[in-house]
């Protein structure tokens, strides 16, 4: 063994003190931040000043998370993937910015039976598919059946699919036919589902594999794993001229992204803008931050099927521990509405009032006692009904382990002793939403989770997160939760068409749920959005969405 | 002499660090876990290297997380080494079929890609200190392995140990009274080298995101200075610096007691100046 010469030693130490203070020098306030340089195109989208303020030939705009191929088959998340998926494909009817489901692919008058189970619409002209081919009321009918009967793994669409007894096609009007009565169709069904093409999918077993080709305002011009998206523009797109004939979505993360923004080589991002950001986004003359009002939750499961969490009244304990104030102040600084055991937003037209958590220590204390936990350890911790030792698990990834870590303390402060395992994200997915198919078992006891707006804010949406139909209308169902009350309210809800009575009975789901605490619903961030108003001035901000969405880019 | 000055410099700062993950608790004026004040708060005099950014005392976790890193080196290069050790004597003084097959094993733990191995077993696994200390000890030995395994064949050859050999002394005798003696110091150095490797690769971890549960540790803090974009508010001035120093304070311990027991091996070192 030839040991290192004693220059070449005082080299190396010297080496790591000099990384040392490389690390310490890496940042200084008040100077231009570096972004994480994106693989490959991201050249920087400096506004070109030949180009009319209408018309850019390109615009980047970071896309906070590898979405595949973005096809309705393959998107992973509902924000960003669903939401730039709806740069590339259409859907029969649109949730405007107002939050409203309007005709998009069909003409404006639409007629809808008294009995709420036609629906009869009129395919617009002009419609074409990426490749120039026309789009035709078979690929809608098509659509449907495709989803319904052929490719049934991915159960959002199915889901929607099997909603529609049966369609009948008339040159370009199509009548849809419900089983049941459902008010709710045209902004559940109609507005959600993307139009797929005939020509590509028919004879597909597994569509995964296909690529991208849409109808809509632009089309995926190139993607490379983990690297970037890139849109063009469909000129002739019968809604009008794109704004931005390129647009670059170099794939980073939310924390990247927002030092690119400051930095000016993005025009906006897929994401909001973390809550300490608040301030120095607020000072940069060239971004505009808007506020409103955030639909995405934040929630604590709880698996209804693993004791100790199959007892409501262990959960109800577990909701009385939670300070939902503290978690808001802290978490999201103030900039979040905290939830309610009705789950439904207060803000929505089905929030219910009155469904308020409770936060009383002693009350959950009493409970546990109750329910006989009350035995403690030498720590003060509680054991379990069979007197061993007991350890409650959370499971948690990314920055939702400060929300773990918080609700680890209160609840320890009430005597159960909780472990948080982080994960990735995937392996997340895979332990509470395996293969995102709700009726297979799940893996945790509990686990910090979330859905995006577009799911909170449709109407009944609390029947898909409480249902126990977990291959069907439950589908988003992952606690598992089981309550033929609820089911028998949500069946009836789903049947009606009368609005006094449907009114009545998605109080009854909210009060029912409200009172087994399937979940906790900690609290809907604010949407924050930051863009750059230089670069860029036709953004348009929907109702809980994000600046980065197809509006910003059209006539 | 240059070796004993910086053994003392090295033992200093590494008395000084277990001093402090010892006693941390009594130093650390806050409990780290504990929302001592308001998130982001920049040093104050109730809090001296302010707060994260769920209100917790940055200057009570960095002297808890003294403990882990310390501790995550420890269980790491005890199983390491243990293995390094057995493996790589039984290896050289046996030969043969026992040498060929352990010299196999440990091309192929080599083989394995350290850091994305753990990435991997730690995002899947329900981690924990020991468990990611296990891992890191199962996949750290071949290296120390082979360099012993060749140091004990030189030996087992040279001429005092063919004459004990000869003498009637026993191969578990020769290997514990004679090899191991003979090797310690080499032993000695690539302990302090395994420990140095050891805690960054957990602070790596810690800052990717993969630290089990919710960890004081220094790489941990890290990753939260991180993730709550310290670097454009600046805090992290007070947030990532500190930690960041006391990783390279533990790291230059190490390297510096490593190269005095370095030249305590080679007489040529021991007398440079």
């Amino acid at each position: 063994m030839k040991p290192l010469k004693l220059s070449k030693r005082l080299c190396t130490l010297l080496a790591v003190a000099l990384i040392a203070g490389l690390f310490a020098s890496c940042a200084s306030p008040g100077a231009a931040p570096s972004p994480a340089s994106p693989a490959q195109p991201p050249a920087p989208a400096a506004p070109d000043q030949n180009q009319t303020p209408d018309r850019l030939d390109t615009l980047t705009v970071a896309i906070t998370y590898d979405e595949n191929t973005i096809t309705p088959v393959t998107y992973v998340r509902g924000t960003p993937g669903l939401d730039v998926m709806r740069f590339i494909y259409d859907s029969l009817f649109t949730i405007s910015p107002d939050n409203v489901a309007v005709p998009w692919m069909v003409e404006d008058d639409y007629a809808v039976g008294a009995d709420m189970q036609t629906f009869a619409v009129t395919l617009r002209d002009g419609l074409y598919w990426h490749d120039g081919t026309p789009v035709t009321a078979d690929d809608v009918a098509f659509t449907f059946d495709y989803f319904k009967n052929v490719f049934t793994a991915y159960t959002r669409w199915t889901n929607i699919a099997r909603q529609v007894e049966s369609i009948d096609v008339n040159g370009r009007e199509l009548v849809f036919n419900l089983e049941n009565p459902n008010p709710g169709f045209i902004r559940v069904v109609l507005a959600d589902m993307p139009i797929v093409s005939k020509a590509q999918y028919e004879g597909v077993e597994d569509p995964t594999e296909l690529p991208s080709l849409g109808s809509g305002a632009y089309r995926l011009a190139e993607y490379r794993v983990g690297e970037f998206y890139t849109l063009e523009a469909m000129d002739d797109y019968f809604r009008g001229t794109p704004s931005v004939k390129i647009i670059r979505m170099p794939i980073m993360d939310v924390s990247a992204a927002q030092q690119a923004m400051l930095a000016g080589q993005l025009a906006g991002y897929t994401g909001g803008v973390s809550v300490e950001l608040i301030d120095i986004f607020s000072g940069s003359p060239d971004i505009e931050l808007v506020s409103s009002d955030g639909y995405a939750s934040t929630l604590l499961l709880m698996s209804n099927v693993r004791p100790p969490f199959d007892d409501a009244d262990f959960r109800r304990a577990i909701s009385l521990a939670l300070d939902l104030d503290q978690l808001v102040d802290i978490i999201t600084l103030g900039n979040a509405t905290k939830g309610t055991a009705g789950y439904v937003r207060d803000g929505l037209d089905e929030h219910v009032t009155g469904l308020d958590y409770t936060y009383d220590q002693n009350a959950a204390n009493t409970l546990l006692d109750s329910l006989g936990y009350a035995n403690k350890d030498a720590d003060g911790m509680r054991l379990g009904l069979d007197g061993s030792p007991m350890e409650l698990e959370i499971l948690t990834s990314g920055t939702r382990a400060r929300d773990a870590e918080l609700i680890s303390m209160q609840l320890e402060s009430v005597g159960l002793r909780i472990r948080v395992t982080t994960l990735d994200p995937d392996a997340l997915d895979m332990r509470v939403w395996p293969d995102f198919d709700t009726s297979q078992p799940h893996d945790y006891q509990m686990a910090m989770f979330g859905w995006s707006a577009p799911v909170v804010q449709r109407n009944g949406a609390i029947i898909g997160v409480c249902s126990s139909d977990y291959a069907g209308v439950g589908g988003l169902n992952l606690s598992h939760y089981d309550s033929k009350e609820f089911d028998a309210a949500a069946e009836a809800f789903l049947a009606s068409v009368d609005p006094a009575e449907r009114a009545m009975l998605n109080e009854q789901m909210q009060r029912t749920a409200a009172g087994d605490f399937p979940f906790v619903t900690l609290y809907f961030a604010d949407n924050i959005n930051a863009v750059n108003t230089q670069q860029y001035s036709g953004w348009v901000f929907p109702k809980g969405g994000l600046a980065v969405n197809v509006f910003s880019f059209l006539p | 002499m240059v070796n004993k000055g910086f053994f003392a410099a090295g033992a200093t700062i590494l008395l000084f660090l277990v001093f402090i993950a010892v006693f941390a608790d009594i130093l650390a004026p806050y409990d780290p876990s504990a929302i001592s004040g308001s998130p982001f708060e920049p040093p104050t005099d109730e809090h001296m290297l302010g707060t994260n950014d769920i209100g917790q005392d940055i200057f009570s976790e960095l002297l808890v997380g003294t403990r882990y890193s310390l501790a995550v080196g420890l269980i790491t290069t005890a199983i390491s080494a243990s293995l390094a050790v057995l493996i790589g004597m039984a290896a050289g003084w046996a030969g043969g079929l026992v040498d060929s097959v352990l010299m196999k094993v440990s091309s192929f733990v080599l083989a394995i890609p350290y850091i994305p191995l753990i990435l991997v077993i730690s995002a899947l696994t329900r981690g924990s200190i020991w468990s990611l200390a296990i891992v890191m000890g199962l996949t750290a030995w071949p290296e120390m392995a082979r360099i012993i395994r060749t140091q004990t064949m030189t030996l087992k050859h040279s001429e005092y140990i063919t004459s004990i050999a000869a003498m009637g002394a026993g191969s578990t005798y020769i290997l514990k009274k004679h090899i191991a003696r003979e090797l310690l110091p080499f032993i000695a150095y690539s302990i302090t080298a395994r420990f140095r490797t050891a805690v960054l690769a957990e602070s790596t971890l810690s800052f990717l995101g993969f630290a089990p549960g919710i960890v004081k540790s220094w790489g941990t803090m890290l990753y939260y200075a991180q993730a709550s974009n310290a670097f454009l508010t600046g805090a992290w001035v007070w947030w990532a610096i500190p930690p960041g120093i006391m990783i390279t304070l533990l790291t230059l311990g190490l390297s510096f007691v490593s190269y005095s027991i370095e030249g305590k091996m080679d007489p040529r070192l021991e007398g440079r100046k």
